[in-house]
């Protein structure tokens, strides 16, 4: 009997305990641009599960893809970590803006979370879709504790009373916890059978929305995003040179590889299959077809990346990579502005005042008593579309 | 050791992943919505503001609702008509919405699409 209850207990704990207490991080190193270690991994994963936080929407460091390398990117999604939480830690030590470098401050927040940064036990879900486990509050002081150096400046930090902790769990637990920003790569993975199943225009539509990258060489692989593929037998037209028998198996993605007579320059894109075809799609997708493609722009920071209404016509600074020389589009949901130049390749300026209806949309949250919208854009031009990149519109400030 | 075997294959039987969808309820206000133009079927990118996503505590953030979405509960108007309240569930990071971006179409981050909903009538303002 006490074998029987000894090995009861062993079950326990590897089962219900284990997962549990496995995986909670925390940080006790400062972290700054250039390091280079595991705490940077974890460090990236808590930035990634808030929209606003992540530091980059795809590639390395992205939600799945983070790294060990402390880059521009994170110290980017730090600066919006910190302000986002500005309360708690750049305003008790006199700060306006984030710095982006993790402090003692910035730590006692990210550790606060307690968060649990691998799923320990598989939460279901043959859909496709990661639900992490939502991070849980459990730091039991309160009130002032002391003063840390944070970035070379005196500051006090504040811990959070029970009250506080207790509000942040409610609000990690719907909002962080179980909804991670997205982006392309995880779209690929959400939308499998199952998911296609629950949208029946997913999957009869026949469209094709873009092809990743834009410029493509003859002969390369690339990557086209629509819906309506079938299992098999996809027919590909570049610019009228057919690829034919293409597998792209039941989702609302397929590789397919150049053909080697594809045309030089800009070329239509369809798609016909046993479905149809995407001829009256209403929208035409292309691709530029030359031997010396150049990957879309990237964008790696906004500045300032929170607007004030009263400051609409600030400018806002986007620095990122391979932005054209000539002409480059900011596109929105409300629509898109340009065009606007990058005499260096790395930099354009715009201001949300020239986005159509953005008067109106502030005036509604003028009226609602909103106080912050997030705002995505990205930017287009020669090289096709960058990813997307999120500012918030403060409104009734 | 029958005890132990049994008990072993519970617990396995108990961590074995199950077949389900991994829906979220949420709850909003429509302050904002554009179509998604090149997106299959109709669907609109939406601001909610306050937007409660399992949660007293208010957030604010986009879904793409697609017109009409699987059912629609409660209807007493179109979800996608600003100014109305929704309730409903939405499939978390399902990526839907796509507007044109020059060359092409591309997508918009959301925080899911919704699948079904029920939203108010729409209150008066501009």
């Amino acid at each position: 009997m006490k074998n029987f209850y000894t090995k009861l207990f062993c079950l326990l704990f590897l089962f219900i305990f284990v997962p549990f207490f496995a995986f909670a991080y925390q940080f006790t190193k400062d972290l700054k641009i250039g390091d280079l270690n595991s705490d940077i991994l974890e460090l990236q994963k808590i930035l990634n599960l808030d929209i606003g936080t992540i530091v980059s929407p795809s590639g390395a460091g992205s939600k799945g893809n983070e790294t060990n390398y402390f880059g521009n990117l994170t110290k980017q999604a730090i600066v919006r970590f910190q302000e986002k939480y500005r309360d708690e830690i750049l305003t008790p030590n006199g700060l306006a803006y984030g710095t982006g470098f993790v402090g003692m401050a910035t730590r006692k927040k990210l550790n606060s979370f307690n968060f649990v940064t691998t799923t320990p036990i598989s939460t279901s879900v043959n859909s496709g879709s990661s639900v992490l486990p939502a991070p849980v509050f459990t730091s039991v002081n309160s009130g002032v504790i002391k003063s840390e150096n944070m970035g070379g400046e005196s500051n006090t930090f504040y811990e959070t009373s029970s009250a506080e902790r207790s509000k942040a769990n409610l609000y990690f637990n719907g909002v962080l916890g179980q909804y991670p920003s997205q982006n392309l790569s995880s779209l690929r993975s959400t939308l499998n059978k199952d998911v296609l199943e629950l949208f029946p225009s997913f999957v009869k539509a026949v469209k094709i929305y873009n092809v990743e990258p834009y410029q493509v060489k003859p002969g390369q692989k690339i990557i086209v995003n629509g819906t309506g593929f079938s299992e098999k037998n996809n027919i590909f037209s570049f610019g009228g040179v057919r690829t034919e028998g293409i597998t792209c198996g039941y989702s609302t993605y397929c590789e397919v590889v150049v053909p080697n007579g594809a045309s030089l320059g800009t070329q239509d894109i369809s798609l016909e299959n046993s479905n149809g075809n995407s001829r009256n799609q209403g929208f035409s997708a292309k691709a530029f077809v030359t031997n010396n493609p150049i990957m879309p722009s990237i964008i790696t920071s906004a500045v300032p990346n929170q607007i004030k209404e009263s400051e609409l016509g600030a400018n806002i600074i986007v620095k990122g990579e391979r932005f054209a020389v000539g002409e480059n589009y900011i596109y929105t949901p409300l629509g898109s502005v340009g065009p606007f130049s990058s005499s260096d390749g790395k930099t354009i300026v715009f201001s949300l005042k020239e986005m159509k209806d953005i008067n109106k949309l502030i005036e509604r949250g003028r009226l609602l008593k909103t106080e912050v919208i997030p705002l995505p854009f990205r930017v287009n031009n020669e090289y096709g579309s960058s990813e997307a990149f999120f500012i918030n519109l403060l409104i009734n400030k | 050791m029958k005890r132990f075997i049994f008990i072993l294959s519970l617990a396995v039987l108990i961590s074995f992943p199950y077949k389900s969808h991994a829906f979220a309820s949420f709850g909003g206000f429509n302050l904002w919505a554009k179509p998604c133009t090149c997106s299959a079927g109709t669907v609109w990118y939406v601001w909610y503001t306050p937007l409660y996503l399992n949660s007293i505590v208010p957030t604010a953030g986009a879904l793409a609702v697609g017109v009409p979405p699987k059912a629609l509960w409660y209807a007493n108007f179109d979800p996608e008509v600003p100014t109305t309240w929704s309730l409903g569930k939405f499939m978390p990071g399902v990526q839907s919405c796509w507007q044109p971006s020059g060359t092409g179409c591309s997508t918009w981050p959301v925080l899911g699409h919704v699948y079904e909903v029920g939203s108010s009538l729409p209150l008066s303002v501009p």
